[in-house]
């Protein structure tokens, strides 16, 4: 019987949440910017899955005799130190730095949602302790937590995503444990939880559902961050390590050359440039549209 | 849409901007002349002792921009680093020195010299000399120095070369004689560790630091050209010129070191006149400074050599010779010199560089050449090529350098994976002895012995040296070990033609190039010459023109 | 005020237990040789031995974290691999050029995106209300050893007005301190526009307003209170992100600060150093945010019994 009532109970929550997602959408789809920046967020991902057809060139072959050649019709972005394309470098980067952007979020969102759901639901001692930790971790300063633990575990592209995700969660959990704590009062968390609804049910069915939009919007708009900390790795000579190309990678190679071939650092950090600036537009948009009380 | 055709509008005009200045700061356009005269550096805020403006000529003081901050100035424990080198051969003199192009022997500490057997060295010194607190040097101070040097508790610097020492014999205050284990040579070069006071480093010995360097390295004292003042870590270290010089002192009144480990800021400084040294010009920035009235850039061969070390003894396949081999010929060295180091440097195919009395030119040249890389290859019966881990220090020429190795060795279905290590675990990763291939290199061969033994004999595997490629060859042992204590002059240069020629044989180096240092100064600092061995010595005879 | 002062003094307590644990199982607890860690990079395996006996590791790993504490509570915070003396007081000695970089930078960042949060909040939309954001943007994408870069050669080699390197006076903190502050200003710059749009929606802004009080009254009085108190936090956590820009522009700009000493520490594997500077760097970011708080509580009496 009870079993009934709370399959119905929870079908109405969801058939609600539908429609405000969908309501959402609509709403989103009339943001101009946001938009904007969707298509451009669309064009940088399909670009980075076909990069081998977009690119020109191989990203990876050299040829001494034709470096620091500046942008050409043969190189539209000209050759760096190594007479590679930088073009099709730029290109294949792409790959990589989404990668080190998504592979971040998704395990800082990992780490920091399991926290912060925990300790916003059960608080008490377990939130005290979960947030206590936080504390901590938030206290060191990002790139250099991450500096001493790539200085330890070496170099490389999961390192630096490891690395990267160690530093930047408690963020995440802090957003999350607000936002479960105002709404772990509300009354059909009461009433599940009156139906006999285990913790866990609660969390994963109705309390992740509700603080997904917030995370949404949170990670399209802290998710440059990795791709340009990434950047300031390499700079400092512990990133990703060649052949392997990222857009960080090549911005700090560009760095002795700044003085002699403006476009081997301008290029690279335009790519970032633009990536951010989609994900920001995207995520100002997803703010509007998912709540409206933001902003 | 009006809100956004603004944020659109100001968007893509500031990007436009980005690259507009971006590209304005390029050398196509020649880079502007200053207006204003030379900018003065800021001494007279920094040292309101200094003479006031109305005297004559300009102030005395010497900025130099170094890319490194050394760690430990007692000459005794910090000699294996240049930033160290840099400081401590202004502050100390040692008993010779010797000409950076001839090798010959100068006297500086010492009087006389002589060696009776190559196994007896007696020195001479000079009497007079006077440390920096006043107190005069003797032979106490010269076997003071080089019985920390030689004391494997001391964990001092260069330990394998004081080795050989059996005993110091003092006869009074000025003629002592170090007698040798065995017949060696190269001894002679090692006469110029720097002397430190025996005294001074006693009155800050204490039963924990019996060496007293907790103290000396952080104030140090000798009988140098100049005196150590201060060191503001991080900021700068300033010497002063010392008035009882035995040489005379000095024209310039102050050096003052300043650390800027980035190669573009310590260029620009330099042409900004902010410093009048620039140690060491990277070598993509050299054409555009050398474009610079402001500023005189010299090269010097730095006296070594860059290589790609293969293990010979860890399996197949770079145990095999023609493996080696055959990545030699891969190596396009004319490229990497005009396109990595810009023309500083000439291709190596050996270990000892032109110029060198023992350089042999007649040694195997595994030049660039495929066809012959290739058919090695299949003799070995790698056609298909293989796959190898490549380790290499973080530094963006070395890695570069990696990443062409890399790129040439694809072409031969060789796969190389490398492994950029900060200097630690680099180090760490070259004492485990199992390292198939590694970049490194060695600066500022004076006596052939110096890297041959380290590198190549067989008892130098790691931990005990610097041999890590495992290479062991008991013929090449024995040309060394005869080598090592050869009086005549050219049966030594004959048996090191013979070494050079197995070594390049047997490839467990892949000789890449012979360096060169760009050094850039301003044109107003006269009569100073930088020196591979002695770094700035030269100061003690330079001044800034007016 | 003061209870609450007390309140947070003593939450501090576990947060800096927390880093302290934390550094230490960087090096101790995690797969590896903590002895080679902590030799230099040269020692030979005997060596390697006595360090491990001398450091007693084969002890439990909670006994030897007390001890490494004791000692850090004691001021011995181990010796340096590279410089081979105390880390302490090195890290002390450079502490005043880094506090004082990060402080010229955070004014910098509000000066410039207070006035221009301000301005781009009352006039949505408009052309300056563009130039912020895309300014922000371009502040949160631009990598900040760029940035220094063309600073330095903009400013010190093509127009001679400023410094590139050093540290010898007020001119010198000016280029990092502005490359130090870009990227913040651009979250300040957002957070004061969104808030003051917020607080602009208010009830009580709009009865104030119509009350009849000028727009600029309004503004100044009520909103831009309110957004400074979202601002002071963004600082204070801006902070970890700023100490950790250290290590880089220190490095462009020569500046002899933590951020280089960290950086020259990560290059010679100089273990103690790190730790050194990781508790000291999380140690100044829990302080620094206490006095945020503190602030904090000042300005809005609201949160004290918080």
């Amino acid at each position: 019987m009870a079993e009934r009532i709370s399959q119905s109970d929870i079908e109405v929550i969801e058939t609600e949440s539908v429609s405000l997602w969908r309501k959402s959408f609509r709403r989103l789809l009339k943001n101009r910017t946001a938009v904007m920046g969707a298509i451009l967020l669309v064009g940088i991902i399909l670009i980075s899955i076909f990069a081998p057809v977009v690119a020109t060139h191989s990203p990876t072959e050299q040829s001494l005799r034709n470096q620091l050649r500046p942008p050409s019709s043969e190189h539209y972005f000209g050759t760096d130190d190594l007479g590679r394309d930088v073009f099709s470098r730029v290109v294949h980067g792409s790959r990589i730095s989404l990668m080190v952007g998504v592979g971040v979020m998704a395990l800082r969102g990992l780490i920091g949602i399991t926290v912060g759901m925990l300790a916003g639901f059960i608080g008490g001692r377990t939130d005290h302790i979960l947030m206590r930790i936080s504390d901590a971790v938030i206290s060191f300063p990002g790139i250099l937590l991450a500096l001493a633990i790539m200085a330890i575990w070496g170099a490389g592209l999961v390192n630096v995503i490891i690395a990267l995700s160690v530093v930047g969660w408690p963020q995440f959990a802090r957003l999350v444990r607000a936002e479960v704590l105002s709404l772990r009062e509300r009354e059909y968390i009461e009433a599940a939880r009156g139906l006999g609804l285990s913790d866990v049910g609660i969390m994963i069915r109705h309390i992740f559902p509700n603080i997904l939009p917030l995370i949404i919007v949170y990670a399209s708009l802290t998710i440059s961050a990795p791709i340009v900390s990434e950047a300031a790795l390499s700079f400092l000579g512990l990133g990703i390590q060649p052949p392997d190309v990222s857009w960080g990678r090549m911005l700090s190679g560009a760095q002795r050359y700044m003085r002699v071939a403006w476009w081997m650092a301008t290029i690279p950090g335009l790519a970032i440039t633009v990536t951010v600036l989609s994900f920001n537009l995207l995520g100002d948009g997803l703010r509007d549209a998912l709540d409206p009380r933001m902003n | 849409m009006r809100r956004t055709r603004w944020f659109w509008l100001v968007l893509i005009m500031s990007m436009f901007m980005l690259v507009f200045v971006v590209g304005c700061g390029q050398p196509a356009d020649p880079p502007p002349e200053p207006d204003e005269p030379e900018e003065e550096p800021e001494e007279e805020e920094e040292e309101p002792e200094e003479e006031p403006a109305e005297e004559p000529t300009r102030d005395q003081i010497v900025y130099i921009g170094v890319s490194s901050e050394p760690h430990r100035l007692d000459p005794r424990f910090g000699a294996g680093t240049v930033a160290a080198r840099n400081v401590q051969t202004l502050v100390h003199d040692s008993l010779i020195s010797w000409d950076d192009d001839t090798l010959e022997i100068e006297y500086v500490l010492a009087e006389e010299i002589n060696i009776p057997d190559p196994q007896t060295y007696e020195v001479k010194l000079r009497e007079g000399v006077l440390f920096h607190n006043g107190e005069e040097l003797t032979t106490a101070d010269v076997e003071y120095t080089y019985n920390t040097l030689r004391d494997p508790d001391a964990a001092a610097s260069n330990f394998s070369h004081y080795e050989p020492i059996e005993e110091i014999e003092v006869h009074d205050d000025y003629n002592l004689t170090f007698h040798l284990r065995e017949p060696n040579m190269p001894f002679l070069y090692r006469l110029r560790a720097d002397i430190v006071s025996k005294s001074y480093s006693e009155e800050h010995a204490t039963d924990e630091n019996p060496y007293g360097d907790d103290y000396t390295n952080m104030n140090p004292l000798g009988t140098g050209p100049f005196k150590f003042v201060e060191w503001r870590t991080g900021e700068e270290i300033i010497l002063e010129a010392f008035d009882d010089y035995f040489q005379g002192r000095p024209k310039l009144d102050q050096v003052i070191f300043r650390p800027i480990p980035d190669a573009t800021t310590r260029t620009v400084e330099l042409q900004t006149g902010e410093i009048h040294i620039n140690e060491e010009i990277d070598p993509v920035q050299v054409a555009i400074t050398e474009a610079d009235d402001n500023v005189v850039v010299s090269r010097r061969s730095q006296m070594g050599f860059q290589s790609l070390g293969i293990h010979v003894d860890l399996g197949e396949p770079t145990d095999d010779k023609r493996v080696r081999q055959a990545i030699s010929h891969m190596m396009p060295r004319e490229d990497i010199i005009d396109f990595v180091m810009h023309g500083l440097g000439e291709p190596a195919y050996g270990p000892i560089p032109p110029g060198h009395w023992a350089h042999e030119p007649d040694v195997p040249r595994f030049e660039y050449d495929p066809d012959r890389a290739q058919e090695l290859l299949d003799d070995a019966g790698y056609s298909d090529g293989f796959s190898a881990e490549l380790y290499v220090i973080e530094d963006s020429v070395r890695v570069q350098l990696c990443e062409i190795i890399q790129e040439e060795l694809s072409k031969f279905d060789i796969d190389v994976n490398i492994n950029v290590l900060e200097g630690g675990a680099f180090w760490d990763q070259m004492r485990t002895g199992e390292s198939q291939m590694f970049q490194t290199g060695w600066n500022a061969v004076t006596d052939p012995d110096d890297f041959m033994w380290r590198q190549f004999h067989s008892s130098s595997v790691p931990p005990h040296g610097a041999n890590r490629q495992f290479y062991q060859n008991p013929d090449f042992d024995a040309i060394i070990e005869e080598a090592l204590g050869e009086t005549d002059q050219e049966r030594r240069k004959e048996l090191y033609s013979e070494a050079q020629k197995m070594v390049v044989e047997d490839a467990s180096y892949v000789f890449l190039y012979h360096h060169e240092r760009a050094l850039g100064t301003s044109p107003d600092l006269r009569d100073f010459e930088y020196s591979i061995y002695f770094c700035f010595r030269d100061l003690m005879d330079a001044y800034l023109a007016d | 005020m003061f209870n609450y002062a007390v309140k947070r003094v003593l939450q501090l307590i576990p947060v800096l237990l927390l880093i302290s644990i934390l550094v230490f199982s960087l090096v101790y607890a995690i797969p590896g040789d903590p002895a080679r860690m902590l030799a230099p990079p040269d020692a030979s395996d005997e060596e390697i031995d006595r360090i491990a006996e001398r450091l007693g590791l084969h002890r439990p790993l909670p006994v030897q974290y007390a001890d490494w504490f004791v000692g850090v509570l004691q001021g011995d915070w181990g010796n340096s691999i590279s410089w081979g003396r105390p880390v302490l007081p090195d890290l002390l000695r450079r502490l005043p050029a880094t506090l004082q970089l990060a402080a010229l930078s955070v004014l910098f960042s509000v000066g410039v995106a207070i006035p221009v949060g301000v301005l781009s909040a009352t006039r949505q939309n408009s052309f300056i209300d563009s130039i912020s954001r895309v300014a922000s943007l371009l502040g949160l994408s631009m990598p900040n050893f760029w940035v220094g870069m063309m600073l330095i050669l903009l400013f010190a080699l093509h127009l001679r007005l400023l410094p590139a390197s050093g540290r010898r006076g007020f001119e010198y903190l000016i280029l990092p301190a502005i490359t130090l502050g870009t990227s913040g200003m651009a979250t300040i710059m957002r957070v004061t526009r969104s808030t003051m749009l917020e607080v602009i929606r208010q009830d009580y802004v709009r009865t104030a307003r119509s009350k009849g009080l000028s727009e600029r009254v309004v503004i100044y009085k009520h909103t831009l209170r309110n957004a400074l108190i979202a601002v002071i936090t963004v600082i204070g956590l801006q902070m970890g992100f700023r100490l950790g820009g250290t290590v880089v522009i220190e490095r462009v700009f020569a500046y002899p600060g933590l951020g280089q000493l960290a950086y020259q520490g990560m290059m010679h594997r100089d273990t103690p150093m790190i730790m050194g500077n990781l508790m000291l760097f999380a140690t100044m970011f829990c302080l620094i945010n206490l006095v945020v708080d503190l602030i904090y509580a000042f300005v809005d009496p609201r949160i004290r019994y918080g």
